[in-house]
């Protein structure tokens, strides 16, 4: 759509006619018509409006802007009469609205550049680093605090995070292992089988499963289950102020809210890794009696004595560690949530990302302590 | 003149038992009508049947003369583009600046580039009383006041015929509500709007409605001018405004 005739310069005259639909679908068109025009350079301009027959307030916005634009090119300016509209528009889109609003008067968000980005951050990383420090200092004075009042200690709270977050996970840790078993066993036995040492794979299972992925496999499972769900539990609490309302009461939401959850999973992990054991090397058992002729019988005899119970235990040492990692961070993000929504859903992400991190490299620096250690 | 709003015989029925059971109402162009009630009255549901977030379960609900249920998609679209509405926390995307926010429906439904678009969001923010250098910070960094008023521009992206509002003066200290109840004033004269106020507060419900709808028992008691509306004989009406802030905002009227 364009009119041209919805402005129109009458050189002569000096008379500058608007007429038509003066509305926001019209102004990319009224703007160009208007940039099109030559003014004279000094004297006087008459702005006529009486024949615009809609006009809305972006129109009135253009409409009036051209009135403070020429008088900023050093024109005398004369408004012809206004309609009962317009001039209702005009108490509404003052001069002063016209001032703040032309030229470049949008302002900018400020984008830092890289190397600014790069300190923001890394200052950002290490106040973190602080505030967590903190934060598990907090938590340490809170417990001796606490331990001292047996009726504080919220046995009950601990028995729910057991529940929900050890009860409740069962089945999906089982299944999980059982494949996990299931897939080590394929990839292993493959090899085996060309060396006729099929029934090697009860050491190489009972190593891997016990040592290693039970406690790996769990860990990442309830950090993505649970460290998530701590973090977006006590975000919208702390969004709700019911953390403010928990202090206001005398209770503090470490003792209520944060010791319960991490005294919770401390036991509730190791007995799901325990549980995860179980369940790979029935996983790895299924496919050793389906594909490599190491019958459960012959699984089950070799097992004692090739696998050291040490063994079960450094594995299961390791989920305790673990537990406290997940917990602490989890919660840790989540009270760092602070008036903004959007927070929540970022700290819950950076909350399973670090959980995770931090297991995996808890858990090299373990491996290589156990071997300097001969264990 | 046919009436911009007309709802007709609306039932809508939540938890179990009916909110509002043969309700009528209509709003005439160029208006400002109130909706009061009690608590749990059916205020806010009725504000959300009308801007097409709830689907009554029997009834129609017309907005310029289109029946908002049984329109197909692409005529919702045009009626829901010449109405704005202010929600009771804002509802400001909170991931954007106010700009951003405000230049939203403008990107979404005009065909304007965008210096433009950031030109004519500048202009509502400006319009409804913010200063131009809040159109760079976030939601999250304003107060209660300002956002409302950074809502209310949001509503009016679109130079709307129509502009519902819930609650709007909640939560703000008089002086700020006051304000907000003349900018409405100005705008409404201005911008020629036809405005639905759902509102608890009996100051704004004084000061700027041309007629007020009283809702209770599933339907509207009374529909009239504030000052007639108070004299109605219903006990619920006569429970709402004969407390003692109802006889302060009264005597506040007459003075």
């Amino acid at each position: 759509m364009s009119e041209q005739d919805a402005v129109v310069y009458l050189a002569d005259k000096r008379v500058l006619v608007c007429q038509n639909q003066w509305n926001l679908s019209n102004l990319p068109n009224l703007e160009n018509l208007l940039q099109n025009i030559a003014w004279p350079s000094t004297g006087t301009v008459t702005i006529d409006g009486q024949q615009i027959d809609a006009m809305d307030s972006a129109g009135a916005w253009l409409f009036f802007s051209i009135e403070y634009t020429l008088a900023a090119r050093g024109l005398t300016v004369v408004l012809a009469k206004l309609s009962e509209a317009q001039s209702a528009m005009r108490t509404l889109i003052t001069p002063k609205v016209i001032q703040m609003t032309v030229g470049d008067a949008v302002p900018k968000e400020w984008i830092p550049s890289w190397l600014t980005k790069l300190g923001m951050q890394t200052v950002d990383g290490i106040l973190g680093l602080t505030s967590y420090l903190a934060f598990i200092g907090m938590l340490t004075a809170e417990a001796i605090r606490v331990l001292a009042y047996p009726s504080k200690w919220r046995l009950r709270e601990i028995a729910n995070i057991v529940y929900r977050c050890g009860y409740q996970a069962l089945p999906i840790i089982a299944m999980l292992s059982f494949m996990i078993g299931v897939v080590i066993t394929y990839q292993l036995g493959l090899q085996l089988r060309n060396y006729g040492a099929n029934r090697y794979i009860v050491d190489l299972l009972g190593l891997a499963v016990l040592r290693e992925f039970g406690p790996l496999i769990t860990a990442i499972m309830v950090a993505g289950r649970t460290g998530s769900a701590f973090t977006a539990q006590l975000g919208t609490m702390k969004i709700n102020q019911e953390i403010d309302a928990l202090n206001t009461m005398g209770v503090t939401p470490a003792e209520l809210l944060l010791l319960p959850r991490i005294i919770g999973l401390f036991i509730a992990l190791p007995l799901l890794t325990f549980w995860a054991d179980i369940f790979g090397l029935l996983g790895g058992m299924m496919m050793s009696n389906n594909m490599l002729q190491v019958t459960w019988h012959d699984f089950l005899h070799r097992f004692p004595r090739v696998i050291p119970l040490k063994t079960l235990f450094i594995g299961l040492g390791k989920a305790p560690l673990f537990a406290l990692v997940i917990a602490s961070v989890g919660c840790f993000q989540g009270m760092k949530v602070k008036d903004n929504t959007n927070q929540i859903g970022l700290n819950t992400t950076r909350s399973v990302v670090l959980s995770i991190f931090f297991i995996i490299v808890i858990d090299a620096v373990l491996s290589i302590l156990f071997s300097k250690l001969k264990l | 003149m046919t009436p911009i709003i007309d709802v007709s015989h609306l039932k809508i029925k939540k938890g179990g038992h009916w909110v509002h059971n043969d309700l009528n109402l209509t709003v005439n162009r160029g208006e400002i009508l109130g909706i009061v009630g009690g608590s749990g009255c059916g205020k806010t549901t009725l504000l959300r049947a009308m801007i097409a977030l709830t689907k009554p379960d029997s009834g129609t609900i017309s907005i310029f003369n289109e029946n908002l249920f049984k329109v197909s998609a692409e005529k919702l679209l045009a009626v829901q583009c010449r109405f704005g509405v202010l929600f009771q926390e804002n509802a400001l995307f909170s991931s954007l600046n106010l700009l951003e926010n405000i230049s939203f429906p403008l990107c979404e439904h005009t065909l304007l580039d965008k210096q433009s678009i950031e030109r004519l969001a500048l202009l509502k923010i400006v319009m409804t009383g913010l200063l131009p250098k809040t159109a760079a910070q976030y939601p999250a960094e304003l107060s209660g006041g300002m956002l409302r008023r950074a809502g209310l521009a949001r509503a009016l992206a679109l130079d709307p015929e129509l502009l519902f509002l819930d609650e709007p003066t909640a939560g703000l200290d008089p002086v700020t509500a006051t304000g907000f109840d003349e900018l409405l004033l100005t705008l409404k004269h201005s911008m020629n709007l036809t405005v639905v106020i759902v509102t608890h507060d009996l100051d704004t419900l004084w000061t700027i409605t041309d007629r007020v709808a009283f809702l209770g028992e599933g339907r509207v008691l009374c529909v009239d001018k504030m000052s007639q509306l108070v004299t109605h004989p219903h006990p619920l009406i006569q429970v709402f405004f004969s407390g003692p802030r109802g006889r302060r905002a009264e005597d506040g009227q007459k003075h």
